[in-house]
């Protein structure tokens, strides 16, 4: 190959990754339409589209702007947010692992949630999923109090490894297992407090722990957005630090990479998106986990193709489980926890089977 | 002199590896840093290239303190092959570009495109330049590593062990690129080897490395089997064999 066809084959190839990552938007787009329009009430694609430009009013309008879409662009968002930060806690820590589940942010906000729940006695946050016989029961006394606790356990969680990993100069390997013992001492925590919870608590608790995209209204979509954009963009900056990283540190810093500081920076942008996905909707396991997977399996470990493919699998993966999770259950919807969770098995499988190459 | 090293002493919890390392290294220059394992010979490139920083001492590239200078400048001087490497899947002509990273701003611009292309074909790596290093040889993968490491145009190289794992024939075309870029685009080289045959046939000056100190730095000339038997406590005779130097343990 002489010297321009090879940067016109390379060229070529990054076009074809870039051309993949349009493609997965535009599938997207049309699944968030259609994903509008399923439900008890059902209507065209074409209402929707109506809709999104301001030309249908009335009960159907009132539905799509106040039921349906806070719950589909919720779910692009905490599913763009989930999967960017897998990606980035996967190359930063060296590990196919790295997630905020197995660091233990989740099991941290969910102790959080747990602690508000039944020490401040702060109620259950509502959610779509409770239309069961429990739902008359449990009550709403201060849904900010749930969601501040569980960011707050989702942060400490951070601040913890975080710190274990720069006083300690800690290796990647040793920062997933500190995850793994605070994901224990969290579910342990977690399991104390309910069992001194009332039964109203404790299935506010349970149902918490339903990772739910239902539950956002427009101001924490509005949070929630802003720190995904920020996160994101912050982690496209510095895709060629993650690159040199997935050289090995002492070659990243050959390249002039600031290792110490982009790992610290980098866990703590990555760890801040997913607490806030988790805080305002419960644990969604597997997904920041499952996304990158599945990105470098298409395109390859280069994150400036990874990094935006993992963002929008993890939106397409987890806008299809939710959708999955309102058509497949008839007299209500199911959890996208409990989906994406059915998810992660057959995923761990895949890596202990072989598939682990990619 | 491209590279001054004074002074440099550094330890790993108390525990001294370098002491008093002093050295110099001219332009067009291949050093073979030889020594026991354990003797501080990968320490003593990272503290060169401040991966480590030394407790004492400093380094001078041309005059100028590397402790004055951001990492990403060090990068654009040095090229540093560390003795294990990962990232094996990023594509050949990925592993390459990241050489640019301390130019790159944002984007990959021609000029980058452009060297690493050419540093890819000679190489003699175009053929695979879009397949994953984790699908080439030990040589193959050892050849892009240096070439990533030429890709930052530095001034010196700094190659840990990189004949460690390959066969006499990769070692001998490795060594040779190593030779080859050190003579035709005027760098330095400091190279780390256990194979005293290949550093004769491709060094210049050889630095012996014993607990942590300097033992000897000498030329071919310099070379006897005495500084040998000191340094590895192995006895070896010397010999010329089709006007080669060789060294054949006793």
């Amino acid at each position: 190959m002489a010297g321009p066809t090879i940067i016109h084959g390379y060229a070529e190839s990054l076009r074809r990754k870039f051309r993949l990552f349009v493609f997965f938007l535009i599938v997207l787009a049309v699944l968030a339409v259609f994903s509008v329009g399923m439900g008890s009430f059902d209507m065209s694609p074409f209402k929707v589209i109506a809709a999104l430009f301001g030309r249908l009013e009335g009960s159907e309008g009132i539905v799509i702007w106040n039921i349906r879409m806070p719950r589909i662009v919720s779910a692009i968002v905490a599913g763009w947010g989930l999967g960017v930060s897998g990606a980035v806690m996967q190359c930063l820590l060296k590990n196919p692992l790295g997630s905020p589940f197995t660091l233990g942010i989740s099991h941290g906000a969910a102790f959080g949630a747990a602690f508000a729940i039944v020490v401040l006695g702060a109620g259950a946050a509502q959610s779509g999923a409770l239309r069961t016989t429990a739902s008359s029961l449990l009550t709403v006394y201060n849904v900010y109090a749930v969601t501040l606790c569980a960011f707050a356990g989702a942060m400490v969680t951070t601040a913890v490894i975080l710190l274990l990993a720069r006083m300690k100069q800690m290796a990647p390997e040793s920062i997933i297992l500190a995850g793994v013992a605070l994901s224990s001492l969290f579910v342990s925590g977690t399991i104390l407090i309910q069992y001194f919870a009332s039964e109203v608590e404790l299935a506010s608790i349970v149902f918490w722990t339903f990772g739910d995209v239902s539950r956002s209204n427009w101001n924490e979509i509005g949070i929630m957005t802003a720190a995904t954009a920020i996160g994101t963009a912050y982690f496209i900056l510095k895709q060629w630090d993650f690159n040199a990283l997935s050289a090995g540190e002492d070659a990243a810093k050959g390249l002039g990479v600031d290792v110490e500081r982009v790992r610290l920076w980098g866990m703590f942008m990555a760890a801040l998106v997913s607490a806030l996905v988790v805080a305002f909707h419960g644990v969604i396991a597997f997904l920041g986990l499952l996304a990158p997977h599945i990105g470098r399996r298409l395109v390859g470990a280069d994150h400036r193709v990874l990094i935006v493919h993992s963002c929008v699998l993890g939106a397409l993966l987890l806008l299809l489980a939710d959708t999955l999770g309102r058509v497949l259950v008839g007299s209500g919807t199911l959890p996208v926890g409990v989906l994406t969770s059915f998810m992660g098995a057959p995923l761990f499988l895949y890596l202990l089977i072989g598939g682990r190459k990619g | 002199m491209i590279l001054k090293v004074a002074d440099v002493e550094f330890s790993y919890n108390s525990h001294p590896v370098l002491q008093d390392v002093n050295f110099t290294v001219p332009r067009g220059s291949v050093v073979g840093v030889l020594g026991v394992n354990g003797a501080g010979k990968s320490t003593l490139l990272k503290c060169i290239n401040r991966i480590l920083k030394p407790n004492r001492g400093c380094v001078l590239i041309e005059d100028r303190d590397l402790s004055a200078m951001s990492r990403s400048e060090i990068a654009t001087r040095i090229g540093y092959v560390p003795q294990r490497h990962g990232g094996d899947q990023l594509t050949v002509f990925d592993t390459v570009l990241l050489g640019r990273r301390p130019y790159i701003e944002w984007s990959a611009a021609k000029k980058d495109l452009e060297i690493v292309s050419r540093i890819i074909r000679v190489m003699r790596l175009e053929e695979m330049a879009l397949r994953p290093v984790s699908q080439l040889s030990g040589g193959e993968a050892q050849k892009v590593v240096l070439a990533r490491a030429l890709a930052q145009e530095p001034d010196i190289l700094l190659l840990d062990e990189p004949t460690s794992s390959l066969d006499l024939k990769n070692q001998l075309e490795v060594m040779g690129l190593i030779h080859g870029a050190v003579k035709n685009q005027g760098l330095a080289a400091i190279v780390t080897l256990h194979d005293l045959n290949l550093a004769l046939r491709f060094a210049d000056r050889f630095l012996f490395l014993k607990n942590g100190t300097i033992h000897s730095c000498c030329g071919r000339d310099g070379l006897c089997p005495e500084t040998i038997r000191d340094v590895y406590d192995v006895d070896v005779i010397m010999a010329e064999m089709q006007g080669r130097s060789i060294v054949i343990p006793a």
